[in-house]
């Protein structure tokens, strides 16, 4: 991966240390690679920070509540390393370095931590975890073989791919017919509910026009046009 | 006397069957089905009546409610050589219109307001040929004694809380043993009668929901009063007001049942004016 670069550096081609007449030229920036990065990874670690927030709390959220929530930081997770891909060259080519202005004494531990170009201890990790993970021997194959490897296992990901779509076509998760039963009744789906889902229960009648009548014998007067009798006072 | 913590809804005729299968699944009994005939009596209008006791304190007139069971046979016309396992719940759906197969002058012979023959033991035998329900087969059955209190007052209350004195009349002797005369002994006379019939379901912690429909009978018609549905009726019974803690817990049983019909059934708490029995003054 290609080394990541803050805004408030540029590539410069003509550098004069005259810091009065000194006027930075940011023709070089990459600006549409690196905004694109930004952008995205701003997404990924809002996410991140979300899951660890939902499961720091003390009642967990619910499982398709938390599967959603890792499936969007997938899905974002590989935007950027498609984004990053996308702009290999773009940045490899890129050379980091501080403008003259910037406050080297001061903010001296910020300067090496954007300027560093070897992998944090973790990341190294990382690497070399994921190398014992794919079972290649790297001192024994040399690049061609491993790439040869590699497009290999990418053909038999697609293959199992396609072999499951095929497969998930022809049968029915949903609803009470088989697949096979669907085609050939040629009816399109049929949505199943039940009744009680759908049935709504209207009121036939007012709860205390009953209890009127239960306790004090009073009787609802239907489409009488008289004035209505005196209620029994409180 | 006991507190009554009660819950109403309301539902319509075709929800019936559905709802009894709720109510099946969630409190794990079968649907009991029921009838009864309720009289409700006020102080005789013929009494001057004072307002107020000795003590200058205003005195509540209030009605009193008989009731008595009534056979599940006299719910059905057409009961001749049917096995009292056919009296299910299914019977209660049939009834939807103002008709119900049970005569003003059977009830008045309940109350005993009209004289039945003069010999006892030959009406007996008469009735059970003509007609099936006679109120002289129901002797026997004793008579439920009801005075309610007006629900309990306040703005936010999630249940309706009434006090009910409760007592049975097994059984009277006398020159008349009929209901009226005991009742006029009492300063009481009829005011009007109705009759419910439904299904009650037993939950746990004593809660009963009870589906009812209720008929006015009068001396000229038969008037269904829950046309069109059934009157939801949810309660418990505490034995003492003063059990605070129980008197909770039932709210809270009663509370739990709301919160799991909520959006099928809405259970509410009604207007503590329409529960009130007493009479009143004009």
């Amino acid at each position: 991966m290609s080394q990541n670069s803050a805004p408030m550096m540029s590539k410069s081609s003509n550098l004069s240390l005259n810091e009065d007449t000194y006027k930075a030229d940011f023709s070089g920036v990459p600006s549409q690679a690196l905004d694109a990065i930004r952008m995205r990874l701003a997404q990924l670690t809002h996410s991140l920070r979300k899951i660890r927030e939902d499961l720091s709390k003390a009642e967990l959220p619910q499982w398709y509540a938390l599967q959603a929530q890792l499936n969007v930081t997938l899905t974002q997770l590989m935007s950027v390393t498609s984004t990053l891909e996308h702009f290999h060259d773009t940045l490899d080519a890129t050379a980091v370095y501080p403008l003259p202005k910037f406050p080297t004494t001061s903010h001296e531990a910020l300067l090496t931590t954007l300027l560093r170009k070897k992998y944090t201890p973790e990341v190294d990790e990382w690497i070399q975890q994921s190398k014992e993970a794919s079972g290649l021997d790297s001192t024994q194959l040399d690049r061609k073989n491993i790439a040869q490897i590699l497009q290999k296992d990418k053909e038999c990901t697609k293959w199992a791919l396609d072999i499951f779509n095929e497969e998930f076509e022809k049968y029915n998760f949903k609803g009470l017919q088989t697949r096979k039963e669907q085609l050939e009744s040629g009816s399109p789906d049929v949505e199943y509910t039940l009744e009680s889902q759908t049935r709504k229960h209207t009121s036939a009648f007012v709860v205390e026009d009953i209890l009127n009548f239960v306790y004090r014998g009073e009787e609802k007067e239907e489409k009488s046009s008289e004035e209505p009798k005196a209620t029994v006072s409180q | 006397m006991v507190q009554q913590l009660s819950l109403y809804g309301s539902l319509d005729d075709a929800s019936y069957d559905l709802f009894v299968s709720t109510m099946t699944t969630v409190s794990g009994n079968p649907p009991i089905a029921f009838a009864k005939l309720s009289t409700v009596w006020i102080p005789n209008p013929a009494f001057q009546i004072e307002g107020v006791n000795t003590k200058n304190q205003l005195v509540e007139q209030t009605r009193i409610k008989l009731e008595r069971k009534l056979p599940l046979s006299s719910l059905t016309s057409d009961d001749d050589g049917k096995s009292p396992a056919k009296y299910t719940h299914s019977i209660v759906k049939s009834l939807v219109g103002d008709d119900i197969p049970i005569e003003y002058k059977q009830l008045k012979q309940h109350i005993g307001e009209l004289p039945r023959k003069a010999d006892p033991d030959a009406m007996d035998v008469d009735s059970e040929e003509s007609k099936p329900v006679s109120a002289a087969a129901f002797d026997d059955e004793p008579w439920c004694v009801t005075i309610a209190d007006i629900p309990a007052a306040g703005n936010n209350r999630k249940v309706s809380m009434q006090t009910i004195n409760e007592s049975v009349l097994m059984s009277h002797v006398g020159p008349d043993t009929s209901i009226t005369s005991i009742m006029g002994g009492l300063g009481y006379v009829f005011q009007y009668q109705y009759i419910t019939a439904g299904v009650k379901f037993n939950l746990k912690h004593g809660l009963v929901v009870e589906l009812q429909k209720i008929w006015n009978v009068s001396e000229s018609s038969k008037k269904q009063v829950t046309k069109g549905g059934f009157l939801i009726k949810a309660f418990i019974n505490v034995g003492k007001a003063t059990d605070i803690e129980r008197m909770n817990f039932t709210e809270s049983v009663l509370l739990n049942l709301q919160k799991e019909l909520q959006g099928y059934v809405d259970l509410a708490v009604p207007d503590r004016k329409s529960m009130d029995s007493r009479m009143g003054f004009e």
